[in-house]
């Protein structure tokens, strides 16, 4: 093949620049500079890089839960030792001890009270610890009728790795053992049977279960029919007499119901049900009269409010107090027309109230969102709250509360109160152990997650940096093959330009 | 004629040969480095005559013709090679490009600059709020979650931008381009004119079609064109089933784009006077109409459906939480790549910004948000958000390491078949200096000859 200088040349300056551009594009830091370096390797590095992030996040969390159940776990095992010290020198106080030696026990108890009341609204970092969510206020703070509690009863958690997240904080509620105040109503409001009643509403909201039942007349024609599908009292009686045209269904005065034919009425229940039995119509009734038991429905927030027959009054003003130390404050009910519309009055002007319909369905319940005390009573001249049966109070258990009377019954030598009140006190001891085991079990669990998520955080990066860092001795061997390569193109170069028949003529 | 004064005329030709031959030679060496010359060489032949005696006797050596050599085989080959060689570098530079766009996996600093890291940084945000020592949901924790969402969008809004700047600039490279076509077209139907107009000595006539030659290779490396030339020297340039020169006239290429606001522009070429689009085999242009016409289309939409897919699923989860500390709104405006933004309530009112609502399947909005790392990006993918991008960036570097490596291999081929052609057109300096040495030593023997011719006329002029 004829060799030209215009293709050495060219094939010169090709290998020249090839060598150099591998050179040159070698980057002795990263692998993958650029996804077509390494298609595969790029998206894996896409990929991992998001799981190093999350998986950084789930460190932080662990770091955080650690913190939070470290501090809780010292913090119990100073509230465990400061209580045995109080249950330990009421003892002592109670078996007797001599006025001068007294002294010296109540000043032990107040200082265990104090250390137990500075552990209760202990800290980590700015937040408090036995708060629930409610971080950024001491959740214990004395007052003249006791020691409320600002907190909430929730459970704060974090994910500490996919889909698993771990709980970090302990409720004063759950601690102590604080509980809402809650109070019903003493007052039966009784509401009225009407055709519109729910059947599912009957028996104080129990309902009833209906199936078929055959009714036969005097005339001894036998129907069955099927109540199963029924929603209402009218539904019932419709079906009764869409059979029976001449049977008459109605609500008597006592407000039960009252099924009336001409001549005798056979009611039996079918297929085993217990229809007929529910409503008490079963069986043979001679005189053509079946009268049902008390089917007592429930009240339920559209019930119109006269329709109930307990609630003896209208609805005029009440006093409401709501919170250690508050005032009371007059409430005006007379708007209301429906249960509803009662419930509705009272939780506008008191957020913090929470007024349902009872379990038992026939009164009102009244409790509170805080664990604040509140009272509900009559204004003056006026018996609304007494006769709606909503005059009650309730203040919020508080077992710190035991504590302060422990120390009374103590200054006061009432070895009966201090015998009484250590079993409160020994509840809870109780409580605060069994909480200390699950913080403790937790706080293994943190710290295992932590040093698993360490590694997991070693083995990401160390994937990551295996797919994109490139290889220090592999770099540098590539680097300089392709210098060596660079400079004997050059060298070859420049000799075989020297090479021509001119500089033999 | 012979005798004497034969000699010295056949010397005096051989002289005159030796000496067009030095000539075409210098001129070969003289175009040794010019891109695209084909070598002459001076073809001789023996002159013959009938001789006194009446027998044919030599009459020394005569220009036949300058002869410019090529083959022609190799040179539709080469330029079959120039279009795919153009075609592939048109890729490897777009997809370049749009490598450089996602600038991916070059960030070190996870959250900086890229998208994928973006996305990552927002959904973390949320966990982030979780975290009761960062703030209890109000001020700081919202500021974060909010600074990272807009990091987002506007990533989201950088990519869609740069990827339809990066169509707009395509296209006016194209436009470039296809004036080059038209100009270079237009050349070779001139080159085609020169040739069949006046007549030309041969040597030019050499000059001419290799001009005429790298017009061509360079139009086939635009546009894939391939000619046919006829006896007469003439070519014709075809792009599939038209014929774009013929003779001494050259179409015309035009570019249109079809265009609607916030997505790429389109592009068909036409030839003008024609309504259908060329469909081009190869060459720069097919290269860069595939990176506009298809792949930058292709990328946008997928920037665009993980920001709808975003978008959607953060709005639904902030919607549906309601009570306090906000919810009930959304947190991001826009259907796409190109509009998403932080809703502007939000700019305003960061209180609206709800981490601790409550979904009604008893999830928090933050740990909901933060599960969207897991969730898959569409009914009936099992592919989350980032797999999906991870997924896109994968491709277009496989595209990409695709085009490059066809790009080297097309390139070797070229070369060899530039070697081949270059071996048999080129002008080798050796070569010529040997050939060189020949003339000139044929020169001094035919000079010497007319000597040796001349003293023998002396010596007969002597005697008289």
């Amino acid at each position: 093949m004829r060799v030209t200088h215009a293709m050495l040349n060219r094939q010169l300056i090709t290998s020249a620049s090839q060598s150099y551009s591998r050179m040159a594009g070698m980057d002795i830091n990263r692998r993958i500079t650029k996804p077509s370096d390494d298609p595969a390797g790029a998206q894996r590095m896409v990929q991992l890089r998001s799981l190093i992030s999350q998986n950084e996040q789930f460190q932080a969390n662990s770091e955080t839960a650690y913190r939070w159940l470290l501090a809780a776990d010292t913090s119990l095992s100073t509230l465990g030792e400061n209580y045995r010290n109080v249950r330990e020198l009421a003892l002592t106080a109670a078996d007797g001890a001599l006025e001068m030696e007294l002294e010296g026990i109540l000043g032990s108890i107040d200082a265990a009270i104090g250390e137990i009341m500075d552990q209760a609204n202990t800290r980590v970092g700015n937040s408090y610890l036995f708060g629930g969510s409610n971080t950024r206020m001491a959740p214990f703070e004395r007052y003249d009728g006791g020691i409320g509690y600002h907190g909430n009863d929730t459970v704060m958690s974090m994910a500490i790795s996919t889909g698993l997240s771990l709980a970090y904080n302990v409720s004063g509620d759950s601690l102590f053992g604080n509980e809402l105040p809650f109070m019903e109503g003493t007052e039966d409001w009784d509401a009225k049977l009407t055709w519109d009643t729910q059947l599912d509403q009957l028996f104080d909201g129990r309902g009833a279960e209906l199936g078929m039942i055959r009714i036969t007349d005097a005339g001894g024609t036998s129907v069955s029919i099927d109540l199963s599908e029924l929603q209402t009292l009218g539904e019932l009686r419709d079906a009764m007499q869409e059979a029976f045209p001449d049977l008459n269904v109605e609500i008597n005065e006592d407000r039960n119901l009252l099924l009336e034919a001409h001549g005798s009425l056979r009611i039996e229940d079918l297929q085993g049900g217990l229809s007929a039995q529910i409503l008490g119509i079963e069986g043979t009734h001679t005189s053509g009269r079946a009268l049902s038991r008390d089917l007592d429905p429930a009240i339920t927030v559209d019930t119109p409010l006269e329709d109930l027959m307990g609630l003896s009054v209208t609805p005029g003003e009440i006093a409401v107090a709501v919170g250690y130390e508050a005032e009371f404050e007059t409430l005006d009910l007379s708007g209301a027309s429906t249960v509803g519309d009662l419930i509705d009055l009272i939780e506008t002007e008191f957020p913090d109230l929470r007024v349902e319909i009872s379990a038992s369905g026939n009164r009102l319940s009244i409790g509170s969102d805080s664990y604040q005390p509140f009272e509900i009573k009559n204004l003056e001249e006026d018996y609304t709250a007494q006769l709606m049966g909503i005059a009650v109070s309730a203040v919020p258990n508080r077992p710190l509360d035991v504590l302060f009377e422990l120390r009374e019954a103590v200054a006061s030598g009432d070895q009966q109160g201090v015998q009484n009140l250590l079993s409160e006190i020994e509840a809870v001891e109780r409580r605060i152990t069994d909480v200390h085991g699950t913080v403790g079990s937790r706080l293994s669990m943190a710290e295992g997650a932590k040093t698993t998520l360490e590694i997991k955080n070693m083995n990401l990066t160390d994937t990551l940096s295996k797919i994109g860092d490139a290889d220090l001795t592999e770099t540098l061997m590539l680097y300089q093959n392709a210098e060596a390569s660079y400079q004997a193109s050059l060298l070859l170069a420049s000799n075989i330009y020297q090479l021509t028949l001119a500089n033999f003529l | 004629m012979s005798g004497l004064f034969g000699i010295i005329e056949t010397g005096k030709n051989a002289l005159f040969v030796q000496q067009s031959a030095l000539q075409i030679l210098n001129h070969n060496v003289a175009n040794a480095s010019t891109p695209g010359y084909s070598r002459q060489r001076v073809l001789t032949g023996a002159r013959t005559i009938l001789g006194n005696m009446g027998w044919p006797s030599g009459d020394g050596v005569e220009v036949l013709g300058v002869e410019r050599i090529t083959d022609r085989f190799m040179v539709s080959r080469l330029g079959r090679a120039e279009s795919e060689l153009g075609e592939q570098q048109a890729l490897v530079s777009g997809y370049d490009i749009l490598e450089l766009i996602f600038a991916e996996p070059v960030d070190e600093v996870i959250g900086e600059t890229n998208l994928g890291d973006s996305i990552t940084g927002f959904f973390d945000s949320w966990q982030a709020a979780l975290n009761p020592e960062n703030g209890d949901g109000s001020g700081d924790i919202r500021s974060l979650i909010l600074e990272s969402a807009r990091m987002m969008a506007r990533r989201f809004n950088d990519r869609s931008e740069e990827l339809i700047y990066q169509s707009t600039l395509l296209e006016r490279e194209m436009e470039a381009q296809v004036a080059t076509a038209n100009q270079l077209m237009n050349q070779i139907a001139h080159y085609n004119g020169e040739l069949v107009g006046s007549p030309l000595s041969e040597s030019a006539r050499g000059n001419v079609l290799d001009a005429r030659q790298s017009a061509l290779f360079e139009l086939s490396a635009l546009t894939g064109a391939e000619w046919t030339e006829a006896d007469n020297g003439v070519v014709s340039v075809h792009l599939g089933t038209r014929t774009l020169v013929q003779g001494n006239h050259a179409s015309q290429l035009s570019l249109s784009a079809d265009r609607s606001a916030g997505s790429p522009a389109s592009i068909s070429i036409q030839v003008a006077g024609e309504g259908q689009p060329v469909e081009f085999a190869s060459g720069a242009i097919k290269g860069q109409m595939e990176i506009l016409n298809e792949r930058i289309p292709e990328l946008l939409e997928r920037v665009n459906a993980m920001a709808a897919a975003i978008i959607e699923k953060s709005n639904a989860i902030h919607q549906q939480a309601g009570g306090a500390g906000g919810g009930g709104i959304d947190l991001f405006t826009g259907t796409d790549a190109g509009s998403i933004a932080l809703n502007e309530v939000l700019e305003s009112n960061s209180e609206l910004l709800s981490t601790s609502g409550e979904l009604p399947d008893g999830r928090s909005i933050a740990e909901a948000m933060f599960a969207l790392h897991y969730e898959s990006m569409s009914a009936g993918s099992d592919d989350t958000i980032e797999d999906y991008y991870a997924a896109t960036i994968g491709e277009l570097g496989a595209k990409s390491a695709t085009s490059r490596q066809l790009y080297q291999s097309t390139e070797v081929f070229k070369q060899g078949v530039q070697d081949r052609l270059e071996s048999v057109t080129g002008v080798s300096l050796d070569e010529e200096l040997a050939n060189m040495m020949m003339v000139q030593a044929a020169f001094q023997a035919s000079s010497r000859v007319i000597a040796v011719a001349d003293s023998m006329l002396d010596a007969i002029l002597a005697t008289v």
